[in-house]
């Protein structure tokens, strides 16, 4: 904590002007709740399978100006895009970009400030209660200068994804914290396509690094939000990402996450259901191998009656690779008629490796269909022997299995291009 | 010239019990076997070993295939060299696309042979020419391999790769229980569509009306793991008429 505690006030000398600024009064703020909850320890129930410890050990300078190359598009695809390089968001060309559409942009500088920003996020941050679970949250507020408030107009119908391409590379041990606020007007439908990637395919010599996203959601009445998120940085960087959402009154939201990089990744996804009427799906696929450890942790609060709620967690942990998922559906005391499926399904394939599973639902309602599990196994032998007993060579049955598990994610991404190029990076093109 | 296939005192076990007991069975080019016999005497532990299923021991004994020892060839190995089983209980693989795993089938068979690869245009004419062979519904092709599939479907499925691939030696394992009678026919035109002097059968069943479609040149009948008795077709409508009980008490008797 006192080496951030340095890096923070080096930050602070070099704002210049905005010393004083809503913007730094946020991140003081932000800064200084992180130093009275510190971060979790393996003691804390929803940390038990992330080496945090492992996670903090570098000590992460803030990440510089990006210099290298940036992240190539992907065949096919049309799209609005928007860059976050070292935690940075290139906001002129992401507003050019993004000029034709109606979309709002403001720097955190202009909406820390805002009502509209405040009315849509402030009341949200404040009712958290200050726990050591929301650390890397603060850890984000204290570092990120160059966050996003994104508005997107109530009606608006974007014709093509907004595509947001994550890239972090420095030659120092350095971290940098994406922020994104996200606001989806009434009726409104968007679709999102998230890239944490790096420009080089498994580069060899890279200093370890840590990117700490933070993506949040407000999807007003009646929005439909489609969202893929796509992770495959270099084995020496750590992730830990969390998308919160809230949502109100007959929305739909939709979210994918799909692993195969980094080091340690830790991926939270959080749902407020804060009215009726609405439905959320959460899906994922994930490989880890070698050392990886790749963690997956969803809160769904069915705060209100009639929603639904839809979840699948699918892994491949392979070699000494550690794996976990702990989902908590909440349903609320107020949340009748509750409908809600949780399932975890993972595909053990090493004596040497580890998955940790934790379907749990808590109900408070009493008229709600829940239903909730978790499945470990190997690959099925008998399937392996039909696909051998027909001429396919051992190790291409094993690689057709293992694409036929994660297909049944990864054939529902909506978008052609986007799961084109999902299932060919994750070699499920069998 | 040598058979293609020759079973020598074949002692199979699972689990340390013993199921296949001294089997001998030969079976020449262009010739098909009928093997039957009562529940739990062997017949698909027979089918099994041969294609190379990994829960059973082979204990003791030989098995020829082309003159090469067949328990050297690893399961992939054996199917290119022209072994198709038939599965009794097809395995049903969601997220696999049947057409996919078509594909990459005879892909791997052709290039095996020393062919070129079929580009897509010429696959899906020759899936589609064999699918209207056994009046099977193109759907199929698009769902996951075997999932969901009804139980006629399913073999319809099986019969299909056979088509496909062509074999030396197709073992059906009760390709026949459960199908309807209009099925069986078609399993039945499938299997003698691809009878020719170089390919054989080895064709298990429990029930004789099979044979009725597929005339076999031998019919051999399995109790404790050993064949007992061997004969022509007509040997079939014997077993039908009187059951296994004669078998069991001459082999008593033995």
């Amino acid at each position: 904590m006192e080496h951030l505690a340095q890096i923070f006030s080096e930050m602070e000398a070099s704002l210049n002007g905005l010393t004083g600024s809503p913007l730094h009064q946020f991140q003081k703020n932000a800064f200084s709740t992180l130093r009275v909850v510190d971060f979790p320890s393996r003691k804390h129930e929803d940390w038990k399978y992330t080496p945090v410890q492992k996670l903090l050990s570098p000590n992460y300078k803030l990440a510089g100006i990006l210099t290298g190359e940036k992240i190539k598009p992907v065949d096919g695809l049309d799209s609005y895009v928007l860059e976050i390089n070292n935690g940075r968001v290139n906001i002129e060309a992401a507003a050019k970009n993004l000029s034709a559409t109606g979309i709002k942009l403001y720097s955190l500088a202009e909406a820390y400030p805002l009502q509209d920003w405040k009315d849509a996020f402030e009341t949200q941050l404040l009712e958290y209660a200050a726990d050591s679970n929301r650390a890397f949250d603060f850890l984000n507020f204290s570092f990120n200068t160059n966050g996003l408030f994104l508005d997107i107009p109530k009606g608006l119908k974007l014709d093509k994804p907004v595509e947001i391409r994550i890239t972090h590379q420095d030659d120092q041990v350095s971290f940098s914290h994406p922020l994104l606020f996200i606001r989806c007007g009434q009726e409104s439908e968007v679709s999102f396509f998230e890239r944490l990637e790096h420009p080089i395919h498994n580069p060899e010599v890279i200093p370890e690094g840590l990117i700490n996203s933070l993506l949040l959601f407000k999807i007003k009445k009646g929005a439909r939000v489609h969202h893929v998120k796509w992770q495959n940085l270099p084995l020496q960087q750590n992730l830990v990402y969390k998308l919160a959402a809230t949502q109100e009154r007959d929305s739909y939201f939709q979210t994918f996450a799909f692993d195969i990089g980094g080091k340690v990744v830790r991926n939270n996804v959080e749902v407020d259901m804060l009215e009726s009427n609405t439905y959320t799906s959460l899906q994922a696929g994930y490989m880890a191998t070698g050392k990886q450890s790749i963690d997956h942790q969803t809160r769904i609060h069915h705060q209100v009656h009639h929603c639904e709620s839809h979840e699948h967690y699918k892994g491949i942990i392979d070699d000494q690779a550690n794996g976990a998922f702990n989902g908590k559906v909440y349903v609320h005391p107020d949340a009748q008629k509750t409908n809600a499926y949780q399932q975890n399904d993972t595909l053990v394939l090493s004596p040497n490796a580890v998955m940790n599973s934790k379907p749990q639902l808590e109900i408070f309602a009493d008229d709600v269909k829940c239903s909730h599990g978790a499945t470990i196994g190997q690959l099925d032998q008998k399937a392996l022997f039909y696909l051998k007993s027909r001429g396919i060579q051992g190790d291409q049955a094993i690689d057709m299995l293992k694409a036929a598990f994660l297909a049944t994610i990864v054939s529902q991404i909506p978008n052609d291009a986007i799961r084109e190029y999902i299932t060919n990076s994750m070699s499920l093109d069998i | 010239m040598k058979p293609l296939l020759k079973i020598s005192d074949l002692h199979v076990s699972i689990e340390g019990k013993p199921i296949l007991n001294g089997l001998n069975l030969t079976v020449g080019y262009g010739e098909v076997h009928a093997i039957m016999g009562p529940n739990g005497s062997g017949k698909s532990t027979l089918a099994n070993v041969l294609a190379g299923r990994e829960e059973y021991t082979v204990d003791s004994g030989t098995v020829e295939y082309e003159g090469h020892n067949l328990f050297d060839m690893e399961v992939d190995e054996r199917a290119l060299a022209g072994i198709f089983l038939a599965f009794q209980y097809p395995v049903e693989i969601p997220g696999v696309s049947n057409s996919n795993f078509l594909k990459s089938v005879i892909n791997a068979h052709r290039v095996h042979r020393g062919l070129p690869e079929f580009n897509a245009l010429e696959m899906l004419k020759y899936i589609r020419q064999k699918m209207s062979a056994i009046e099977m519904d193109e759907t199929l092709l698009k769902r996951s391999l075997n999932d969901g599939f009804s139980g006629g479907e399913k073999k319809r499925n099986e019969i299909l790769q056979m088509t496909l691939l062509e074999p030396k030696l197709s073992i059906l394992d009760e390709t026949d229980s459960g199908l309807d009678i209009d099925a069986l026919r078609i399993v039945a035109d499938g299997v003698n569509q691809l009878r020719s002097p170089e390919r054989s059968f080895i064709v298990v069943t429990h029930y004789q009306r099979l044979l009725n479609h597929i005339v076999p040149d031998f019919v051999h009948v399995l109790s404790n793991g050993r064949i007992v008795a061997t004969g022509d077709k007509s040997m079939a409508l014997k077993l039908e008429e009187e059951g296994y009980d004669w078998i069991r008490e001459s082999t008593v008797s033995v």
